[in-house]
């Protein structure tokens, strides 16, 4: 950048957004971007947090992997979940019968919360996701994507689907001596969405997404600069 | 090596992006320009918030141990399970790996939390210099382990939807379940309070 052609005092918006710097998360100590050759990792030299990778095809294959866990979240939450067989009595439940389990015993707060944390939480990060890279993808940009996004990021560690799964074969091994249990439909679609959700996971990190989001056309760092008419640094990209 | 707080910078808690604070135009409070996240160089009030949160949990803890997280009644005969009645339950049946389980998940899991925030508070108060990293793994595991927890509360809620075969089985939710969910919710709240950073300040 060079000073004389913009003075300090004339200092853009864009300008103060020191987009070639990212600093660690989790002790502060500020790193260079570099540009990272596919499947390599950036991490913190102090702490050795996480800062940034690069993944091969990255957005496009999150994308396919959302569309097919939501796929299997409808799937999953349409089907019986489990049922249990007792001297000639069947009972059959679904995903969200354990939240009706919790209510109807008065126990509503538990149940609005694992409602959250096993179905609200985990479908509105598909979607929200769905809805940022779809639109992205042909090239529009929906209202709020901001938000959205914020919102996906938040949310990660409300999201316990894979907790539930594993809770559910832990109710299972404590019922097995004494009933016999059918596994449904929505279980094994369930499991399915746990892996998709993982490899999902594994895919993406918020860096890149967000850095997909802002570099698009329309994005908030085009506005900027075109507003301001000023230099930008885009680091890497 | 500095850090972007002694450069009069700030990162993004959402999209990364730093932001010089002393930057025109910026908004009181600072927020990102390009994702709009509210920005803050630590998270405000960390450590009293972490605190907090952490004697709530602390406290949830004790009702979640003493109730009963779930009434188990064969033909009509009710029985008290508590979370440590429900693991022994476990190991007579000889599931030790499930036993293993759900002891780590509900037993040791809350317990090294309780004593893992609270030192890396207390050494946060007191400005220990020595084994930043060792302390930031620390930060780092209990944040990913804790909600793990949630297991329990799972478990109870599947077992009270499926086992309700008339007169023959039934399990019912108990107080110890919310009591232990809130345990759990409160010192995963008390987890994301607490900001990493300070551990290097």
């Amino acid at each position: 950048m060079n000073d004389s052609e913009h003075p300090p005092t004339a200092r853009t918006r864009v300008d103060t957004l020191l987009l070639s710097l990212v600093a660690c998360h989790e002790c502060d100590l500020l790193h260079e971007k570099h540009d990272l050759p596919v499947g390599a990792v950036a991490r913190c030299i102090r702490c050795n947090a996480f800062l940034y990778a690069r993944k091969y095809n990255s957005i496009d294959r999150t994308l396919a992997v959302s569309v097919a866990a939501l796929i299997m979240f409808v799937v999953a939450n349409s089907f019986p979940f489990l049922a249990i067989s007792v001297s000639g009595n069947t009972q059959s439940i679904s995903i969200i019968s354990a939240v009706f389990a919790l209510s109807d015993e008065g126990m509503w707060l538990l149940g609005l919360l694992c409602f959250g944390f096993i179905i609200l939480i985990p479908l509105l990060r598909v979607v929200g996701l769905l809805y940022i890279l779809l639109p992205l993808r042909a090239g529009k940009r929906l209202p709020g994507i901001e938000l959205v996004f914020r919102g996906i990021v938040s949310l990660s560690p409300w999201s316990m689907m894979e907790i539930y799964l594993l809770g559910a074969i832990v109710a299972l091994v404590k019922l097995a001596s004494m009933a016999n249990i059918i596994l449904g439909l929505s279980f094994w679609a369930f499991a399915v969405l746990n892996i998709l959700a993982a490899v999902a996971a594994q895919m993406v990190d918020n860096h890149t997404l967000w850095e997909f989001i802002s570099h698009s056309r329309g994005g908030r760092l085009a506005i900027l600069s075109a507003r301001d008419n000023g230099p930008v640094d885009r680091g890497v990209s | 090596m500095k850090t972007a707080a002694e450069c009069g910078l700030v990162a993004c808690p959402a999209c990364g992006t730093i932001t010089r604070l002393s930057a025109e135009g910026l908004l009181t409070p600072p927020q990102c320009q390009l994702c709009y996240a509210r920005l803050h160089s630590r998270k405000p009030m960390s450590v009293q918030r972490s605190w907090a949160w952490l004697l709530a949990g602390l406290l949830a803890y004790i009702p979640a141990n003493i109730y009963p997280i779930m009434f188990t009644s064969v033909f009509g005969d009710s029985q008290p399970n508590t979370i440590f009645g429900g693991i022994l339950v476990l190991l007579e049946l000889k599931s030790y790996p499930v036993a293993l389980v759900v002891f780590v998940a509900s037993v040791v899991v809350p317990v090294l939390k309780f004593f893992a925030v609270g030192y890396l508070l207390i050494s946060i108060q007191s400005k220990y210099r020595q084994r930043q990293y060792d302390r930031t793994r620390l930060f780092r595991l209990t944040e990913f382990i804790g909600r793990w927890s949630m297991i329990d509360v799972f478990v109870v809620a599947i077992l009270a939807a499926l086992v309700q075969v008339g007169s023959v089985a039934q399990i019912e939710p108990g107080v110890g379940a919310t009591a232990f969910g809130a345990s759990v919710i409160f010192t995963m709240l008390s987890a994301i309070s607490l900001d990493s950073r300070l551990i290097w300040d």
